[in-house]
């Protein structure tokens, strides 16, 4: 709870101070598609600590910011689709069995579906162009892949229950906005995505289990600025 | 929902719920030697990952003489890469001094007469095994305590004369429960020309090792006109080895398994465990489902890439 009030006393002090920047602050509501790609320990394909086996995916954001010349802040939500690589957890189990059998997995897909706020940094504007720096954290509900592998001579071998998780988020992003007009423009979004959920694990022996999700996405989509100047 | 945000759980995602012995035969290389080593019995405390492994060998005498030696360890499976390890830890019980001879010894067998999941001190039981000391192979027992992780002897090895004769005997192990009231013991003999495997039945509530002359029948259903050896039993699974026709050349290791009536026409355990080579006394132990998804079995071969002569193996099996 500290660390939540930490956070909100943050933003804030940087609302307070981006509402006595010069000129008018732009509110705008920004929506893009792109794609996730996992990494690190997340998108390992063979039996190691963490490993994920997580390919990419689609990803859609929509987002409110508020900002000035130099920053603001940031409201936004997210949902990530990441596939889990059925092909490798499928070697790995025909690796460790030695050709025992036949080994079959099926699985589902990772689901993240974010709410954040945080910071924005930005150069000024020009010639119709933006660049800025996103910082956000907030909740991110999971849903881990449901995971059957069976073996047609031992039998169910592992399973896991496609159960939501809960996590701290922690994102940092490139957003590059160009504007159309006084009211609409073109964004080109990249960030950085750390989760951490807890799942559920009724037939491990842990009962339950961490999983760190890292990846990136790269969207696109438009920008709209909702307190445009009047014409 | 905040101690799951702030992480008070550390468990890492398995990729196995329980463990798997491996399918194919892996040398055991923690206790094998240049020198012949096989005829093992084997028991394991699931709950404590240890093990307590008997054998026989002739390292002692650099090649001459067969002498049980023993072995205890560790068994870890890694749920995550899906590894198996069976280390040993330390060697040498007191026993041996006591079964041991200047002549041979093979085909431990050893039982927990009290029957716990896992070896208390005070737990009683009685040490089987063959020797030649006397002319031919006898089936000896010799009892035993067990105390401080240790199996001391209780008294000298004695033959069990109910079931020895002129001929070769040995490999004797027990299958509980086939009759009630009445211990049912299997072994090898060659008493009627070639080896087979003979059942005895001991009186009505007493030990084999204690019963009057038992009953004893040949097990025509399991054996065949080549050599049929070595049988084990656990639950109820006989493993065994034969020569007879049908195999992969030499001994191979065969399996029955008991229906509650009879004991079921025999299989070979087929060309992921058997060769060319010798495969020769077979050990099987039921695993724990609860850590384990397949049975153990631990055998010798002399198949090539061992230390040298027979080695020791174990390998995970199924689907009885």
């Amino acid at each position: 709870m500290k660390k939540l009030g930490f956070l909100l006393l943050i933003i804030t002090m940087s609302s307070a101070t981006v509402l006595s920047q010069k000129p008018v602050p732009k509110s705008v509501f920004s929506a893009d598609l792109g794609v996730a790609v996992a990494y690190d320990e997340f998108a390992l394909n063979s039996f190691e600590y963490d490993a994920g086996f997580a390919t990419a995916g689609p990803n859609a954001e929509a987002g409110f910011l508020y900002y000035g010349r130099f920053a603001g802040i940031s409201l936004g939500m997210a949902y990530t689709n990441i596939f889990f690589n059925e092909k490798a957890y499928q070697a790995e189990y025909d690796r460790v069995l030695s050709g025992y059998g036949e080994n079959t997995v099926n699985a589902g897909n990772y689901h993240v579906f974010k709410l954040q706020a945080g910071l924005v940094l930005k150069v000024p504007e020009f010639r119709h162009t933006e660049v800025m720096l996103l910082f956000q954290t907030g909740y991110a509900l999971c849903v881990h892949p449901e995971l059957t592998v069976m073996n047609t001579e031992l039998g169910e071998i592992n399973s896991i229950a496609g159960t939501p998780g809960e996590s701290i988020t922690g994102t940092a992003g490139l957003k590059v906005n160009y504007w159309l007009s006084d009211r609409f423009g073109v964004t080109l979004n990249s960030s950085l995505n750390a989760v951490r959920p807890g799942f559920g694990d009724d037939t491990g022996p842990a009962g339950a289990f961490f999983l760190p999700m890292r990846y990136y996405t790269v969207d696109a989509g438009l920008v709209i600025r909702i307190n445009a100047p009047a014409q | 929902m905040v101690a799951l945000l702030l992480g008070s759980c550390t468990g890492k995602r398995v990729n196995f719920d329980r463990g798997i012995i491996p399918p194919v035969p892996v040398s055991f290389s923690s206790v094998n030697s240049a020198f012949d080593d096989y005829n093992s019995d084997l028991r394991i405390t699931w709950a404590e990952q240890t093990f307590s492994l008997f054998f026989s060998s002739n390292r002692n005498s650099f090649g001459d003489d067969f002498d049980v030696v023993s072995y205890i360890g560790t068994i870890y499976f890694d749920l995550i890469d899906g590894t198996f390890t069976m280390n040993s830890s330390g060697t040498g019980f007191d026993i041996l001094e006591t079964l041991n001879s200047s002549s041979n010894e093979f085909g431990p067998f050893f039982t927990d007469d009290e029957e716990s999941d896992y070896p208390e001190p005070g737990d009683e039981g009685r040490f089987f095994f063959s020797s030649d000391r006397n002319g031919t192979l006898d089936i000896f027992c010799c009892r035993y305590n067990y105390e401080d992780v240790a199996y001391n002897p209780v008294g000298e090895p004695f033959p069990l004369d109910n079931l020895n004769t002129e001929y070769d005997e040995g490999y004797l192990t027990i299958h509980y429960d086939e009759v009630a009231d009445h211990e049912v013991v299997y072994f090898t003999s060659d008493r009627d020309g070639t080896f087979d495997i003979w059942r005895a039945t001991g009186e009505a509530g007493s030990l084999i090792d204690e019963s009057s002359p038992v009953n004893i029948t040949s097990m025509t259903q399991l054996n065949s006109s080549a050599d049929d050896k070595c049988p084990y039993i656990d639950g109820n699974v006989m493993v065994f080895a034969s020569d007879r026709e049908g195999g992969y050349g030499g001994f191979d290791l065969w399996y029955s398994v008991w229906d509650g009536q009879q004991w079921m026409a025999p299989v070979n355990f087929g060309d992921k465990i058997n060769t060319e080579y010798d495969e020769y006394r077979p050990v099987m132990v039921i695993t724990d489902k609860h850590y384990f998804l397949n049975d153990m079995m631990i055998f010798s071969s002399d198949r090539p890439g061992g230390k040298g002569g027979f080695d020791l193996y174990y390998v995970g099996i199924s689907g009885f």
